[in-house]
């Protein structure tokens, strides 16, 4: 069975990355590698919720995060997609700009908001980084939306308009609704997307608001490498998203496949 | 009404059109005002700055001319890095594509556990990149890692190559670790589109006698090519700007030998502060990037 | 739960510290905690390397520190290849830092740009010259600059070498084979070239149990262990009439082929190694010599490795069996290190410097410096001589000397304007070597593109700097 090899070789790493939160640094740098730790070894999940560290604020932070720029990023998306779905809003010009938006590296971006923002006083808060993500998330959000809204049959909202409903409750009532499987799977994105993200978070933080990719990242330090703790919060940072993903795979197939064929 | 009357009989829409200017510039306001601000701005910054001569020590804001542009062109690793960010992406976005439309093809019949395969296989896209760079530089490492363990139980004798330092093997090294982490991606979105394909089409061709290859060539592929279409543009940019799984697994090693734009981006701004020349490298990029993609999205659009 | 215990074992090493002294004169860190009095309740905001370094700050000297004052240090860390970036970051934009660890070999760039301030008159208000000057003289010139001290070296970094004593002196079958193999007695490499032979002897004989040595080659550290070699094969970094850069020199080309050659009796995949890796492979005996920065020195005896914050070092095999010498050459690398400086946009500036004098007085950092957990290492005349540090394990005598005649013989790291990317572009050239380049083309590569820089900072004004670095005793030795 092709299919059973693939999944191997796509959870074997996943599987190594797993291991290594629970081994001892011996078993870490052991030759011949250790494929199975001999005493699983939790004291690296307990030290990220106790004392000094601040790993467990950092999921904290990616969460607030996360979860805010979807929000915004959703109904803000969810509008203009509409807007250009309905009403060809900007043509073909306004599309491409939009799309255009995701080229951009994060690398090149970040150090002119980074000056902008510390002039402006507002580094490392909370409405600074989201308005950043927010604004680089909906590209994707629109192109996806544009989609699913394209697939929703019109008579639905003329039909609400005849019953007299105004152009904002249309959208409320009618494509929400219908647009349902859409938005879950545009969300979902989103929200990975954002959880994941390194560059801006690296730059546009100090210390307040640390999310869990720069935190990891600090553990790989020159003269000390702390694997399990890597692993460790590596797994946790994931798990959210495996159960979501796992759980709700079916949601995201039918949700892309109903998107994605009018892009 | 009559607008809504002519609507709902079907007529033209320009009724409803233009009752609702002031509603579809509304709708778009919002959006389109946090793109300009966050997006536009650095664009525009890196283009000025780029114009003087701004770095570590002075901080001269007043007009320099293209000396950075000069400078940039004359330099050699810059152009290598382009190099090497052309040369992942050629070669990641096919290798993810095929993967991907292969896969989709396998999962497109009946298939027992298939909703847990694919949630399985879907996880690699989930990870953090940083953290998957880490995981495949440790599975790689010449020692302590396991490839190295099972490939020299495999051949025979202890293999000892160092996977993340050899100029042979170090960009295989990277290719894996980024392909690993979004053919799923890929998967997912032709998956579904493979899905909608109409069986009736695929059907009809099987019993006119085409084989296999030819029904999916043919038939399917055309079919879904709007969203394959849309797959590679998103992927594609997304490689162009690759940087995390770079730089945790060979920090652009041996040397500058796997060293992308981003990265060098990176090195420029970042470690060296040359505020103003890592802006002119910055709009260049664009500059280019623009041009090609803006191009492909015009044939797409207007073909529509 | 083991935090409180090292906050008390801390605080009970501090009190033993700070009550001998109590008994004797008052002290600098003394004199520093009063004047810091009428300070308390504020707050400073430190800025060091992420991980252990900022565990040290963190449990020896802020607790303490708002124990005796009663003002809380507040920390911010970074990686430390970014600790240069976050600083500058912080000092053109938000201006949060007070206290700053800098590294010596950037330096002349803050002090440039104006970042930090100079240190004298505060000096001289509290008493802190003797103190100072108990600097050993290796580190002292760390946080110098014109004539003027912009910060107080708090971390004596220097290459240290770790051999296998059971493998080496005490094995007389080893000592008869190698005497006949190679002509002279088998003893920890004092040479390049005996270091070459000792360790291909070990990797032949004992191969693949245990291999001759292991260094750490991945990229970013490469340089470090590098550039003694090539003032050892007498090369200099720069031509000093015309600043043309010098890597590609006979002396360059003839120490990166050899450099690059080490590693054929070095454990395969040693190339990819960075810090952790190769001191891990001599943790646990796998190994024969390895010279690394000195904390490994003392996690090697398992002192100070048994908190949770340490869990990420193997364990070491070879306690007991170790012995320590200055590095093959003689002039190793003091690579790295850490002066303590105040930022010029501080709101606290005297609190600051009152902090950074404390932690820096000989009672306070002679405590830090033999914690195992802290990778503070010894830098004071005085550490070298601590009877309580001398007798941490069996021959921590023998490892403190070590560092003393390392320290003395120590050459400093290229220490120039932008001196980061001089560093990255002889980086990149070690590790196009490593990766099969021909040497002389990797160097004037890397050469090549020196001189742009150069030539961008302006060739007068980087000749200046660069001559204050090569006078000084610890430029080429």
């Amino acid at each position: 069975m092709g299919v059973c090899v693939v999944v191997l070789v796509v959870a074997f790493p996943l599987y190594w990355l797993f291991i290594m939160a629970f081994k001892s640094a011996e078993e870490m740098y052991s030759v011949p590698p250790v494929y199975w730790p001999a005493e699983p070894n939790l004291g690296n999940f307990i030290v990220l919720f106790s004392g000094i560290n601040e790993d467990a604020r950092t999921f904290l932070n990616s969460l607030i995060i996360a979860t805010s720029t979807t929000i915004i990023t959703m109904i803000l998306g969810t509008m203009c997609a509409y807007s250009m779905a309905r009403f060809r809003t900007g043509g073909h010009n306004f599309a491409i700009w939009i799309m255009s938006q995701r080229m951009l590296p994060a690398i090149a971006i970040v150090f002119p908001l980074f000056l902008a923002f510390a002039f402006l006083d507002i580094l490392d808060t909370f409405p600074a980084i989201i308005a950043v993500y927010v604004a680089f998330n909906l590209p994707f959000a629109i192109w996806m939306m544009r989609g699913y809204i394209q697939d929703i049959p019109i008579e639905l909202e003329e039909s609400a308009l005849v019953d007299g409903c105004t152009r904002w409750q249309v959208l409320y009532k009618v494509i929400l609704p219908m647009a349902r499987a859409g938005i879950f799977a545009t969300a979902v994105f989103t929200f990975i997307f954002t959880w994941n993200e390194f560059v801006f978070a690296l730059v546009l933080s100090n210390k307040d608001i640390i999310t869990y990719p720069v935190q990891v990242t600090g553990y790989f330090a020159v003269q000390q490498t702390y694997w399990n703790k890597v692993g460790a919060m590596s797994i946790l940072g994931s798990i959210p998203i495996f159960f979501t993903v796992i759980f709700l795979q079916r949601y995201l197939v039918r949700g892309i496949s109903m998107g994605a064929l009018k892009g | 009404m009559t607008t809504t009357a002519a609507a709902v009989a079907g007529g033209p829409r320009t009724g409803v059109l233009l009752q609702d200017r002031r509603f579809k510039y509304w709708l778009i306001a919002p959006a389109v005002l946090v793109m300009l601000l966050v997006g536009l701005f650095p664009i525009l910054y890196s283009l000025v700055v780029s114009l003087q001569n701004v770095t570590l020590f002075d901080q001269d804001y007043s007009w320099y001319g293209f000396g950075w542009y000069e400078f940039l062109f004359e330099d050699d690793r810059f152009w290598e890095s382009m190099w090497h960010t052309a040369l992942i992406t050629v070669i990641a976005l096919p290798t993810e594509l095929i993967i991907g439309l292969l896969l989709a093809r396998m999962f497109l019949g009946n298939l027992r556990a298939k909703p847990v395969f694919i949630a399985i296989i879907l996880l690699p896209s989930v990870v953090c990149p940083i953290v998957v760079g880490a995981v495949w530089r440790l599975m790689f490492d010449t020692r302590y890692g396991p490839i190295t363990h099972f490939l020299s139980w495999v051949w025979g004798e202890t293999i000892e190559i160092t996977w993340v330092v050899d100029p042979t093997w170090v960009y295989p090294v990277i290719l894996v670790a980024e392909v690993w982490q979004w053919f799923p991606f890929m998967f997912l979105i032709l998956l579904a589109a493979l899905s909608n394909v109409d069986t009736d089409l695929t059907d009809a061709a099987e019993v006119d006698g085409a084989g296999f290859w030819t029904t999916f060539i043919r038939i399917s592929l055309p079919a879904i090519w709007p969203v394959m279409f849309i797959a590679i543009l998103i992927r594609g940019l997304d490689l162009v700007r690759i940087f995390d799984i770079v730089f945790v697994v060979t920090k652009g090693g041996p040397g500058t030998f796997t060293e992308t734009t981003p990265i060098y981006m990176y090195i420029t701004g970042f470690h060296q502060f040359e505020t103003s020349y890592t802006g002119a490298m910055v709009f260049l990029v664009i500059v280019l990037l623009s041009i090609v993609v803006v191009t492909a999205l015009r044939r797409v659009e207007i073909s529509r | 739960m083991t935090m409180w215990r090292i906050t008390t074992a801390a605080a009970a090493l501090g009190l033993m510290f700070g009550a001998g002294q109590l008994a004797n004169a008052e002290t600098a860190g003394d004199r520093a905690v009063a004047a810091a009095q009428k300070y308390s309740g504020t707050t400073l905001s430190l800025h060091s390397e992420a991980g252990l370094q900022a565990l040290g700050w963190e449990l020896w000297n802020a607790t303490q520190w708002k124990e005796l004052t009663g003002i809380v240090v507040d920390q911010t860390s970074a990686p430390v290849n970014e600790m240069f970036v976050t600083t500058v970051q912080d000092f053109r934009g938000p201006a949060n830092f007070d206290v700053l660890d800098v590294a010596p070999a950037y330096l002349p760039d803050l002090v440039e740009i104006g970042a930090v301030v100079p240190l004298n008159d505060w000096m001289d208000e509290f008493g802190y010259w003797d103190d100072y000057n108990d600097i050993a003289g290796a580190y002292k010139g760390w946080g110098e600059y014109k004539g003027e001290v912009y910060g107080f070296p708090d971390d004596g970094d220097v290459h240290v070498m770790m051999y296998r004593k059971d493998l080496i002196d005490e094995d007389a079958d080893n000592q008869a084979e190698f005497q006949e193999k190679y002509g002279y007695k088998l003893a920890v490499p004092t040479t390049w070239k005996e270091f070459d032979e000792v360790a291909q002897f070990i990797t032949d004989k004992y191969g693949p149990d245990i291999f001759g040595a292991a260094q750490p080659r991945a990229k970013g550290l490469t340089l470090y262990f590098w550039m003694d070699m090539f003032r050892d094969y007498g090369g200099r970094f720069f031509d000093e009439a015309t600043m043309d850069c010098a890597w590609g020199s006979e002396a360059g080309v003839k120490s990166l082929t050899d450099f690059v050659n080490q590693r054929r009796y070095m454990p395969p995949g040693a190339d990819a190694w960075g810090f952790t890796e190769a001191a891990a492979s001599m943790l646990q005996g796998h190994v024969a010599m390895h010279y690394t920065w000195p904390g490994v020195g003392r996690w090697i005896q398992n002192v100070g490795t048994d908190i949770e914050a340490m869990n990420w070092v193997p364990p070491s095999h070879v306690e007991g069996k170790i012995g320590y010498a200055v590095p093959p050459g003689g002039t190793p690398e003091l690579a790295v290190g850490w002066i303590i400086s105040v930022s010029s946009k501080s709101d606290n500036q005297e609190a600051a410097y009152l902090f950074a004098q404390w932690s820096n007085s000989k009672e306070v950092s002679t405590g830090k410096t033999s914690l195992g957990y802290s990778i503070r290492d010894p830098f004071r005349i005085s550490h070298y001589s601590d009877p309580g540090f001398r007798n941490l394990w069996s021959n921590a005598g023998e490892y403190l000397d070590a560092l003393k005649t390392a320290g003395e013989n120590g050459v400093q790291d290229l220490t120039v304007i932008q001196a980061q990317k001089y560093h990255d572009l002889i980086d990149n050239a070690i590790q196009a070597a490593i990766g099969g380049e021909d040497a002389q083309s990797a160097l004037d590569t890397a050469c090549k593109q020196a001189n742009r820089v150069t030539k961008q900072i302006g060739v007068d004004r980087q000749r200046d700097v660069y001559q204050q670095f090569s006078a000084q005793e610890n430029a080429y030795r």
